[in-house]
């Protein structure tokens, strides 16, 4: 079909709708155009009805003559609802209305397309308008949220460029004040008494320190859901074992005992995972109590989840702290033992990235037992 | 194996805004036993002008070793590094990027364009001053070959 044949076969879809519908031209808003519904609607013939103002044509018309105008002027579709007349229980015309462009693009004048309403018609027609009204509203929420959802991210993102930055930019002058600081021992090797050597020693020791806590920050900034990851099934016990071997030189020396019970396959990335196992078994061996170290490892299937626990008989933990350790820097025992504080920051970040849950039971002077969840259904992201 | 003969300086290039880390890095080369001068430029407008032998480096010394520093004011040294391998006069020069930070896909691109090696600062003395040593293995390396004729 090329284009005059489609405006004329809409033309005579105009023509044979069951809408009453109508064309005006002109400041005017005289009747250029009428299809055999508005003759119908309006009782009159197309003869009668060309050349009259639309105002005279229909009963209502003063009604929609403002609107008529504004449309005009403004070249914007509105629609009118009539106004319920209370003297009468008959109809009420209600009218759509949208300006006509001719092939140029200049506007030729307004089509206008006449509904007829009853009282009950009305109501439906009300309905239909709220209808349109409330799934405009749930589109527009629905965007707000996609919206807050990308604010969310970029949030994020800048959050982990800030972190990456200032990490590393904060290493370049640690860098300075360790070589430096070793360089002044050096050159001056003889000169210098053996204090100075043991102050620069404590130098290196605040930079060094330093440099791990920076290194930690990052991974646990690090530690957060990227595009594109991927998630395989991990045997949980393969995982175990090899985190018992990275730590085989500390349970050798603290003479500790880590065994586990049989553990699940679980979806995610073996890294994390053994992560998670490494400082929660890693916390174990450090803060271990009189008692030589027993170290447990379990699961338990629950209803849709796997419920991991590491056990110790360590030194325990305090009630009131049971929420704070899970904070990032956060430690409760000074320089004695030595440590970051960000182990169980990025141990809480591995499981909720995973979809689970983390927290600690303990008691002061039996032990504590660290417990996880993680999601049987694999195909959870 | 040929002896380097004690006498010959090497002309280095180094491209280093941290002045702490020309001091460090004349530290290891003299630790290294390396005899050297030591030309700096301070940002990457310098270092383009000097790859692209223009104004003040018009026809100027050609180094037998160039050093950059990755992160650097007005343009990096990947922008010199590039520049410099499509100068007919420079483009053989070794060439070896320091960084503080190690991205590894940024690495993998710089060696594309041809670097001897790739070295992300030691955050102590001794590995800083173990560099002297790789940079005199670079050296030399380059000088063997055609070491009779040069000077």
């Amino acid at each position: 079909m090329n284009e005059p044949e489609m405006l004329d076969h809409c033309g005579r879809v105009a023509e044979f709708s069951p809408m009453p519908m109508a064309a005006v031209t002109g400041p005017g808003h005289l009747l250029g155009y009428v299809n055999l519904a508005f003759c119908l609607l309006t009782g009159k013939t197309r003869k009668e009805l060309i050349g009259i103002p639309f105002s005279e044509a229909v009963p209502t018309g003063d009604e929609c003559l403002s609107l008529l105008c504004r449309v005009y002027r403004t070249g914007t579709a509105e629609a009118h609802i009539g106004q319920e007349d209370p003297s009468s229980d008959r109809f009420y015309w209600s009218y759509v209305m949208w300006p006509l462009l001719s092939l140029d693009g200049s506007r030729a004048g307004i089509m206008i397309q006449v509904t007829e309403t009853t009282p009950f018609h009305r109501q439906a027609t009300g309905m239909n308008q709220a209808l349109v009204l409330s799934s405009m509203r749930q589109h527009e929420l629905t965007a707000e949220a996609m919206r807050l959802n990308e604010e969310l991210q970029r949030a994020n993102d800048d959050l982990k460029q800030f972190a990456f930055a200032a990490s590393h930019d904060l290493q370049e002058p640690l860098r300075m004040i360790n070589s430096f600081s070793q360089l002044l021992i050096k050159g001056y090797r003889g000169q210098l008494d053996g204090e100075a050597e043991v102050c620069v020693g404590f130098i290196n020791e605040g930079t060094t320190h330093m440099r791990n806590l920076l290194a930690d920050l990052l991974s646990y900034t690090e530690t957060s859901a990227q595009n594109g990851e991927i998630r395989e099934p991990i045997d949980l016990n393969k995982s175990f074992e090899k985190v018992t071997r990275n730590l085989k030189s500390a349970m050798d020396a603290s003479g500790a005992v880590v065994t586990s019970g049989d553990l699940p396959t679980v979806h995610g990335q073996e890294s994390r995972l053994m992560q998670l196992f490494q400082n929660l078994i890693g916390n174990a061996i450090k803060y271990r109590g009189a008692l030589p170290l027993i170290v447990q490892v379990s699961a338990e299937q629950r209803e849709n989840e796997w419920l991991i626990s590491v056990k110790d008989n360590g030194i325990g933990i305090e009630p009131e702290h049971h929420q704070m350790i899970f904070g990032v820097f956060k430690r409760l025992h000074g320089k004695t033992i030595p440590g970051t504080g960000i182990g169980l920051a990025i141990s809480q970040r591995v499981v909720e990235l995973y979809g689970g849950r983390i927290w600690v039971e303990s008691q002061v002077g039996l032990g504590s037992t660290f417990y996880f969840t993680l999601p049987i259904n694999k195909e959870k992201i | 194996m040929t002896t380097t003969r004690p006498q010959q300086i090497f002309h280095i290039l180094l491209l280093e805004d941290n002045p702490a880390d020309v001091y460090l890095l004349r530290q290891a080369l003299e630790n290294a036993g390396v005899d050297f001068d030591l030309t700096v430029l301070k940002n990457g407008a310098d270092g383009l002008a000097f790859a692209r032998r223009q104004g003040e480096y018009e026809g100027g010394l050609i180094p037998d070793l160039a050093v950059f520093d990755l992160n650097l004011p007005k343009g990096g040294g990947e922008a010199v590094l590039a520049a410099m391998r499509q100068n007919k006069d420079l483009g053989h020069v070794p060439v070896v990027m320091m960084s503080s930070s190690a991205a590894p896909r940024e690495q993998a691109k710089i060696k594309e364009l041809g670097v001897e090696q790739f070295i992300t600062k030691p955050l102590d003395l001794d590995g800083f001053l173990q560099i002297g040593y790789i940079l005199k293995e670079v050296l030399l390396k380059q000088a063997t070959p055609h070491a009779t004729g040069s000077l």
